[in-house]
C-alpha cells in the first residue's frame, strides 16, 4: 500500500476541499508540466520535503510546507488563519487512496496525523507577501 | 523607414546569418486534459510542438553542473541558456503562456527548458529582438 503516496493526495484535498475560495498549488518536479515547479502566486503553496520512513511499529514522517503567498497582506493574514481552523479542527484525517480520483477510497484502519501547531513565519519577497509554515504529517507506512 | 525599423530587419538577417544551431529548437505547448493535476493523477498532457522559423540563436551561460543520463552515450548539461529571436516571427506573447516551454532537438533527442523570464531590447518603444532565458529541466 503506497501510504506515502496516499499521505500526499489526502492532505492535499484535505485542503482543497474544505477551503472554498483558496486556491491550493502542491510544488512538485514535473517535466511534462514545468509550471508545477514554479510558486503560484494568490495561491496556498504546498511543497514535500524530507519523508522519513518508520517500519510498521512506529509512525512515519512526512516533512510539509505550506507557504501562503499573495500580493495583498491581508488577504493572506485571512488564509493563514483559514488553514489554522481548518487544521485546528482535528489533529487527524481518514487517510484515502486516491487512485480514482473522482472516487477516493478510505484505506481501511489507516489515518493521516499532524500535530496541533502551526508557526507561519514571513519570508521576505520584495514583490508580495509570504507566510511559511512547517508541519510534520504521521502516517503508518507499510 | 524608421531607425527601428531597419535594425529590427538589420538585426534579423544577423540572426539568420550565424545560425543554424546544433540542436533546433521547437516551442512547445503543453495543453492538461482529465484527470487531478493537484495531486498528479489521471492527468494527459499533450505536448504541441512548433518548430520556430526562423531558427534563434542561443547561448549556454555556464552556470550549472553536468547530468548524467542512464544512457551511456548521451550526457546533458542542465544549464541556463539565453534564447535571441528575430521578432519578425515570433513576440513576447509567444512565450508568456504557463505551459510553454522550449525544447532542443537533435539526433540524440530532445532538451526541455523551462521559460525563466523575457528581456527585449528596444529603440523608441519597438522591440528589436527579444532574448528569452530558459533553464534545462531535462530530456
Amino acid at each position: 500500500m503506497a501510504n506515502m503516496r496516499a499521505l500526499r493526495d489526502t492532505f492535499l484535498h484535505y485542503l482543497s476541499d474544505n477551503l472554498p475560495g483558496v486556491i491550493i498549488h502542491n510544488m512538485r518536479v514535473d517535466k511534462d508540466d514545468p509550471k508545477l515547479n514554479e510558486i503560484m502566486l494568490n495561491a496556498v503553496n504546498v511543497t514535500f520535503h524530507n519523508t522519513d520512513l518508520s517500519g510498521p511499529s512506529q509512525l512515519s514522517a512526512q516533512l510539509v510546507t505550506v507557504d501562503v503567498i499573495n500580493d495583498n497582506e491581508l488577504v493572506a493574514l485571512d488564509q493563514t488563519e483559514k488553514i489554522s481552523q481548518l487544521l485546528f479542527t482535528a489533529a487527524y484525517a481518514p487517510l484515502l487512496d486516491y487512485t480514482i480520483p473522482a472516487s477516493p477510497v478510505q484505506i481501511q484502519n489507516e489515518r493521516l496525523f499532524w500535530n496541533l501547531s502551526l508557526g507561519f513565519k514571513p519570508v521576505h519577497a520584495e514583490n508580495f507577501v509570504h507566510m511559511s509554515a512547517l508541519l510534520h504529517l504521521f502516517v503508518h507506512f507499510s | 523607414m524608421s531607425r527601428a525599423n531597419t535594425l529590427v530587419k538589420r538585426i534579423s538577417k544577423a540572426i539568420t546569418k550565424v545560425g543554424p544551431m546544433s540542436r533546433t529548437s521547437y516551442k512547445r505547448v503543453s495543453t492538461v486534459t482529465g484527470g487531478d493535476e493537484l495531486i498528479g493523477r489521471g492527468t494527459t498532457i499533450t505536448p504541441v510542438d512548433t518548430k520556430f522559423n526562423p531558427q534563434p540563436i542561443y547561448r549556454q551561460l555556464g552556470h550549472r553542473q553536468a547530468m548524467y543520463l542512464s544512457t551511456a552515450t548521451l550526457q546533458l548539461v542542465a544549464d541556463d541558456f539565453k534564447f535571441t529571436f528575430p521578432v519578425t516571427q515570433v513576440s513576447q506573447a509567444d512565450f508568456q503562456g504557463a505551459n510553454t516551454y522550449i525544447v532542443l532537438k537533435d539526433a540524440n533527442g530532445e532538451e526541455r527548458l523551462r521559460i525563466l523570464y523575457i528581456a527585449t531590447d528596444d529603440l523608441g518603444g519597438k522591440d528589436l529582438v527579444i532574448n528569452v532565458f530558459a533553464r534545462s529541466m531535462g530530456h
